[in-house]
């Protein structure tokens, strides 16, 4: 199933589709790219940069996905209406542009603790060897 | 004692025809917590003069609407952490805290 087809069952638009693409998933972890950090029409720059903690949204928007594939598995019917996540025990990020990573963001993320309606992800989001973002994420899905 | 560093609270608002409230989400739209915190992280960086490079104890609490301002605090909580919040209407709505070094950025610190 394209990437666009699986945005359709969350509440993301437009341009705030960020992921391009769903490279490898399983039960318990999701691997996508995305190009849209470089581009100029990217709804999250700010000041002509794209800042260094807006990795973040691509992380939760991962484990979004990750969401609908898994609720698609299990022939779950419906879409997601909200998307939020609520905490972060720590997260390491680069500080700078993420537009000046040339390369297509990879962006993974793996369960480490499923209930129906919150779930808690380690993800991480790198370009090329550079690692941009690391940490954990609680998400809620409903 | 070490000088502590003190932040003139400031506050942070998104019109509602920013393009990334508009596409998020259909028919409601919030404020990213990413866009939020990246708009926290900037002003601190430069009212700080130094890096922020990771973040502990990050609550996002409740969801921020365009045009609501939320009020940011921040003060130091040891040479290389800072704790904030940002409120609106006087109600949390994200709270956290910023280090600039990568040692003590775990949860179970104090």
């Amino acid at each position: 199933m394209k990437t666009c087809e699986l945005y359709q069952q969350l509440p993301h638009s437009g341009a705030m589709c960020l992921l391009q693409r769903v490279i490898a998933w399983d039960k318990q972890s999701i691997c996508c790219s995305a190009n849209s950090h470089l581009s100029t029409a990217n709804p999250l720059r700010q000041n002509n940069a794209l800042p260094g903690l807006c990795a973040l949204e691509y992380a939760a928007q991962a484990v979004a996905l990750h969401g609908v594939l898994k609720r698609q598995q299990r022939g779950v019917a419906g879409r997601y209406a909200e998307a939020y996540v609520v905490s972060s025990k720590q997260l390491i990020f680069a500080a700078g542009d993420l537009s000046d990573a040339a390369e297509s963001l990879i962006i993974t993320a793996e369960l480490t603790v499923w209930h129906e309606a919150s779930a808690v992800y380690a993800v991480s989001v790198s370009a090329g060897e550079r690692r941009l973002l690391q940490g954990d994420l609680t998400v809620i899905l409903s | 004692m070490p000088k502590t560093t003190v932040i003139a609270p400031f506050a942070i608002s998104f019109a509602g025809d920013h393009p990334a409230v508009a596409d998020h989400f259909v028919g409601r739209p919030l404020v990213p917590g990413a866009l939020l915190l990246s708009a926290i992280h900037a002003h601190l960086s430069v009212a700080l003069g130094q890096p922020l490079c990771a973040t502990s104890r990050l609550r996002f609490s409740q969801a921020v609407l365009p045009q609501q301002s939320v009020r940011v605090q921040c003060e130091q909580k040891t040479a290389s952490q800072w704790r904030f919040s940002g409120a609106v209407d006087g109600q949390t709505v994200i709270k956290g805290i910023f280090h600039s070094d990568l040692s003590n950025s775990s949860e179970s610190e104090q």
